[in-house]
């Protein structure tokens, strides 16, 4: 049984439309990720940036270099704190955190309580927040009705 | 601060009130018609949905609305057609009734936001509309504000605005950071 190919005679859509199509739905899904780091650091004391960059034409990364984010986002282990310059470290007791694990969102948070003093401490660690991994899944559910907006802006009226 | 339009506000509360009036009517006869109670809100479904896309299209009447946007209409259409099949199922396999069925009939008003935002802003390639993907979800109250620079040449100036509701932090970083989001040759920059 022979087989024959069937060509359609024009293109089935106009390739630069799908082109731009395709180019804003990924930008659009940047910026609604860069929306949702953003929300994770609001009510940080210090401001973090999260660019968006486009390694090539079909990849958008949205990152950030701060160190302190980093160290948030995938957990710390348990560690001992020393004071760098006096022989004592002053701290209160109690804190809540700002940030929870897997949770697109921050707080308030902060200190309470007594002070402590004491020469060193054995900090517990911080478990990880995974805010990459948790706003990557997010979007990725919902990447749906943006892309058919952008296929629209360019076929609908 | 900017407000959702009155007509929206106008579609959303008229259909609350129609699928409490039917739920509570279901309630009364219930566990018979589901059936019609369904039927109900599948024709309700669809008129609000229309309703909803003229009113953010400014199109005065059906016949106005050009094919790509009855099927972007459509689609939303058998996304809630989809849950309500759903709903209906769960409805059916109760003993009894759930106090809580009237709330959930009535959150079905909430979907037409997303045809009426698809008309108000042109059908433009934006990132994400009220509701969609933010901490307050159906409940968000915040708008698009949508400024033509060049409608020749596709160029869009859209800011995210916080309507009048308490905000999720969501919406309040989308304001600050969509000031303005460009479009430029219709493509989002």
């Amino acid at each position: 049984m022979g087989a024959r190919a069937i060509i359609p005679k024009r293109a089935l859509a106009d390739p630069d439309k799908l082109a731009r199509a395709l180019q804003n739905t990924l930008d659009a899904q940047a910026k609604n990720i860069q929306v949702d780091f953003q929300v994770t650091t609001r009510t940080w004391s210090h401001d973090v940036e999260f660019p968006i960059s486009a390694p090539d034409p079909y990849t958008r990364e949205i990152g950030t270099s701060d160190s302190i984010y980093a160290m948030v986002n995938d957990g710390t282990r348990p560690h001992p704190i020393r004071p760098r310059n006096g022989s004592i470290l002053v701290f209160k007791g109690g804190f809540r955190s700002k940030t929870l694990p897997r949770t697109i969102g921050s707080g308030s948070g902060g200190s309470s309580g007594p002070e402590v003093v004491a020469r060193a401490v054995n900090h517990p660690g911080t478990a990880a927040r995974d805010f990459d991994t948790t706003i990557a899944q997010k979007w990725d559910k919902l990447i749906g009705p943006i892309f058919q907006r952008a296929i629209d802006a360019e076929f609908g009226p | 601060m900017p407000e959702r339009s009155r007509a929206l506000e106008r579609l959303l509360a008229r259909m609350r009130q129609l699928l409490g009036t039917a739920t509570d009517a279901l309630e009364r006869v219930y566990p018979r018609g589901v059936a019609a109670w369904e039927g109900e809100l599948e024709r309700a479904l669809r008129e609000y949905h229309a309703a909803a896309y003229l009113a953010g299209s400014g199109a005065r009447t059906p016949d106005q609305v050009r094919p790509p946007a009855r099927v972007a209409v459509e689609r939303d259409i058998a996304t809630q057609l989809a849950y309500l099949r759903r709903f209906g199922v769960t409805i059916r396999e109760n003993a009894t009734w759930d106090k809580g069925w009237k709330t959930r009939a009535q959150s079905y008003a909430d979907a037409i936001q997303v045809p009426y935002w698809r008309g108000r802003t042109k059908m433009l390639p934006l990132p994400a509309m009220p509701g969609e993907g933010s901490q307050c979800i159906t409940h968000c109250k915040c708008v698009w504000e949508i400024v033509t620079v060049d409608e020749a040449a596709n160029d869009y100036d859209c800011y995210w605005r916080l309507g009048a509701a308490e905000h999720c932090q969501t919406c309040e970083q989308r304001a600050a950071t969509w000031s303005p989001l460009e479009i430029r040759g219709g493509r989002l920059i």
